[in-house]
């Protein structure tokens, strides 16, 4: 078994290989590693020569020519966008109401990105663990590794084939105030799982639907195939009320979801399943 | 507390007697300290109160440090401090009265070498004395306990290690680092490889104040205060960076090649003639560097020294060891633990996300204290007791002493030079 844990996109990305030697492991991390700076360099709001911050500098006074790999990712998040009826999006800032990927105007054929609202910033923070994951993930598959468990800061996690003890990988949803213990367990194969919260006094996702920070202390896990698409999913789903949720989940493959909502009660953090849903 | 001091010796020697035990347990089931030659005599057990246990031992030099030792000494089991020696009246007379008044007292340490039954002295005199006496010691055919710095001359230095190699006793050195259990730690990690390879050492020791100790008549200057004057000491790089220049020889496993550096009296203008700061930049081979600096004018960043490589920091003199790469989520080695285990059970993981909680990415893991929370100097006591009892010597000593004691004086002369001064190679 072959794993390493090391630092990228502000956070650590762990690997455990447990049918990779671990020679073959360490040519695959630091591979993995590289491909990682390069996706860093693309998406990071603050690398300041970075793809993601060049177009943040320029787009509001004019068309800004995007690169293949940057262009991919606008594209996969304006689908989301779509599929998600606006509740994704990247285009959102703290106390900017009325910002919104509305406000991006993408030409297919030239592959230029236009801000048409001064002061618009594009932040692929909720998207961007998934999306890197989807890579790793392929580039293990392209060299044949079976089996593998990627953990990008605990909140996105996408695995290949199967426990080596087990039928799947079993990942549990972990209580905020009680590490180790699962109040939801996901049976991922070839899968992947992305929770979005807050902790208690943290907001620091937008709701696109009056552009205010989120409040409360809960959290939205799904799993769904894709890592990116399970990213974009409960980002979605953190801001959108129960009730719109089911139709939106409907439109992915697979895709299922556990919603927890913490309180306080008599001092101490109580824990309730919020919802759930499950094709 | 008791009346008598004695009796509160004998209750902290029968503690210090249970503490040893427990050391020789530690040592004993740890190849990688008993490995250590330093190390190997604290593997036997504590010895016993009879006659033919017993080291006697002289205390030569009982100022600040040799009545710190003196204490330590009156504490280990099996020694018995016979004899004690200074030529400045009020120190011998504390010294004796801390020792129940049992000792023999001299003032000219060649009386104390002469005394039939001595088997071994700590020396703990200003520098400009280690060398007579270390010689005349060893001429005596003592076994020796010396204080850092070695020497204050490179000759010096060259000839104690030389007489040190050609006796069949014991040979210590005061570099107490040697025997922390937090030194020891870190150098395992290093040896490990947990760091990677060393590629920088960095070390200083800033304080601030003069230095000085009160003088209750002037014509006493230059003795009480010999740490100030070039004729009795090596200054700030003999007196503090000697310890780390030992622990960088350590754990580089070498001697450094050469030594760049200025130095000035730039505060303390008060007809010292040793440097009151000290900036030293040692090679070593493979284009490692160990930076020294030591200050008197301010105590913001204290004492450290930072052993670096790409996997990590250490932090000796604190005691933490920084990676550079953060450890795993507890549940992603939970997971590691299950797959080396053969079993899949569910992995409790979650949001949200992870972020590093320092800028080195986490902080700092605890080094091992197992031998004892102090600096070493107990343990190096214990030991130079145990290696006279079972006529242990301990040949990397002379090495350790050899190669910071030059280092030491190979920065004051870089210092002094304005040129960049080559290791004088070595003492045989």
């Amino acid at each position: 078994m072959f794993h390493r844990t090391f630092a990228s996109m502000n956070t650590r990305l762990s690997m455990v290989l447990p049918s990779t030697a671990d020679q073959a492991g360490a040519r695959l991390a630091d591979e993995v590693q590289r491909l990682l700076r390069e996706q860093e360099s693309i998406m990071s709001r603050f690398s300041p020569d970075g793809d993601l911050a060049v177009l943040n500098r320029h787009a509001a006074r004019g068309a800004v020519p995007v690169n293949d790999a940057l262009w991919t990712v606008l594209d996969a998040c304006m689908r989301h966008h779509r599929l998600t009826g606006g509740a994704f999006d990247i285009a959102q800032g703290a106390g900017r109401p009325g910002h919104g990927m509305h406000h991006l105007d993408m030409d297919p054929d030239a592959h230029t990105v236009r801000y048409t609202e001064p002061g618009l910033q594009l932040d692929l923070g909720g998207i961007g663990k998934g999306i890197a994951l989807d890579l790793i993930r392929q580039f293990l598959l392209d060299r044949h590794v079976e089996q593998a468990f990627l953990s990008f800061g605990e909140s996105s996690v996408a695995v290949i084939g199967r426990h080596p003890a087990g039928v799947c990988w079993p990942v549990g949803v972990e209580h905020m105030f009680e590490p180790g213990t699962s109040l939801h367990r996901f049976d991922l194969r070839d899968g992947a799982i992305s929770t979005s919260g807050n902790r208690p006094g943290e907001t620091h996702i937008i709701d696109p639907a009056n552009g205010q920070a989120v409040t409360g202390c809960r959290t939205v896990s799904v799993a769904c195939p894709g890592a990116a698409d399970a990213e974009a999913l409960s980002t979605a789903l953190f801001v959108l009320p129960a009730a719109r949720r089911a139709e939106v989940l409907r439109r992915y493959r697979d895709a299922q979801a556990v919603a927890f909502d913490y309180g306080l009660a008599g001092g101490a953090w109580r824990v309730e399943k919020e919802w759930r849903y499950e094709q | 507390m008791s009346s008598n001091p004695l009796d509160d010796i004998r209750h902290e020697a029968q503690e210090r007697r249970r503490f040893l035990a427990r050391v020789a347990g530690v040592v004993a089931s740890s190849s990688l300290l008993s490995g250590l030659p330093w190390m190997a005599p604290l593997r036997a057990q504590p010895a016993g109160d009879a006659a033919s246990d017993r080291v006697r031992i002289g205390v030569i030099g009982t100022g600040s440090r040799g009545s710190l030792l003196l204490q330590y000494l009156l504490r280990t089991p099996g020694v018995e401090v016979a004899a004690l020696c200074d030529d400045y009246p009020p120190h011998l007379a504390e010294a004796m009265a801390a020792a129940g008044g049992k000792p023999k007292a001299f003032s000219d340490y060649r009386k104390l070498l002469a005394t039939p039954g001595i088997d071994g002295v700590v020396i703990a005199t200003p520098l400009h004395q280690h060398a007579p006496i270390c010689l005349a010691a060893f001429a005596a055919d003592k076994h020796v306990f010396c204080e850092k710095s070695l020497a204050l001359t490179v000759d010096e230095c060259k000839a104690i290690a030389r007489a040190a190699s050609a006796s069949p006793r014991v040979f210590q050195v005061g570099h107490q680092r040697l025997f922390s259990a937090t030194f020891l730690h870190a150098h395992e990690l290093v040896r490990a490889g947990h760091i990677g390879p060393i590629t920088q050492i960095r070390a200083s020791w800033h304080r601030n104040n003069d230095w000085r100790r009160p003088v209750p008549d002037p014509r006493l200057e230059r003795k009480l205060n010999w740490r100030l004057y070039r004729a009795t000491s090596g200054g700030l790089l003999t007196e503090l960076a000697s310890h780390h220049l030992q622990v960088a020889n350590w754990y580089l496993d070498a001697a450094p090649l050469s030594c760049v550096g200025y130095g000035s009296v730039n505060h303390w203008k008060d007809g010292r003639d040793v440097y009151d700061n000290v900036n030293v930049l040692f090679r070593y081979r493979d284009g490692v560097t160990l930076v020294y600096d030591a200050l008197t004018s301010n105590r913001h960043h204290g004492l450290e020294i930072q052993i670096m490589g790409p996997r990590g920091t250490i932090e000796g003199e604190s005691g933490r060891f920084y990676t550079e790469e953060p450890p795993p989520a507890p549940a992603v080695a939970a997971l590691v633990r299950q797959i080396e285990e053969g079993r899949a059970a569910t992995v409790a993981i979650g949001a949200p996300s992870w972020k590093p909680e320092a800028k080195s990415g986490e902080v700092g893991q605890a080094l091992r204290h197992e031998l004892g929370g102090g600096d070493g100097t107990e343990l190096s006591m214990a030991a130079f007791a145990n290696a006279i009892r079972l006529g242990q010597r301990m040949p990397h000593m002379i090495e350790h002493a050899y190669r910071s004691g030059i280092a030491a004086l190979m920065g004051q002369a870089a210092m002094d030079e304005g040129r960049e001064i080559a290791w004088p190679g070595s003492y045989q």
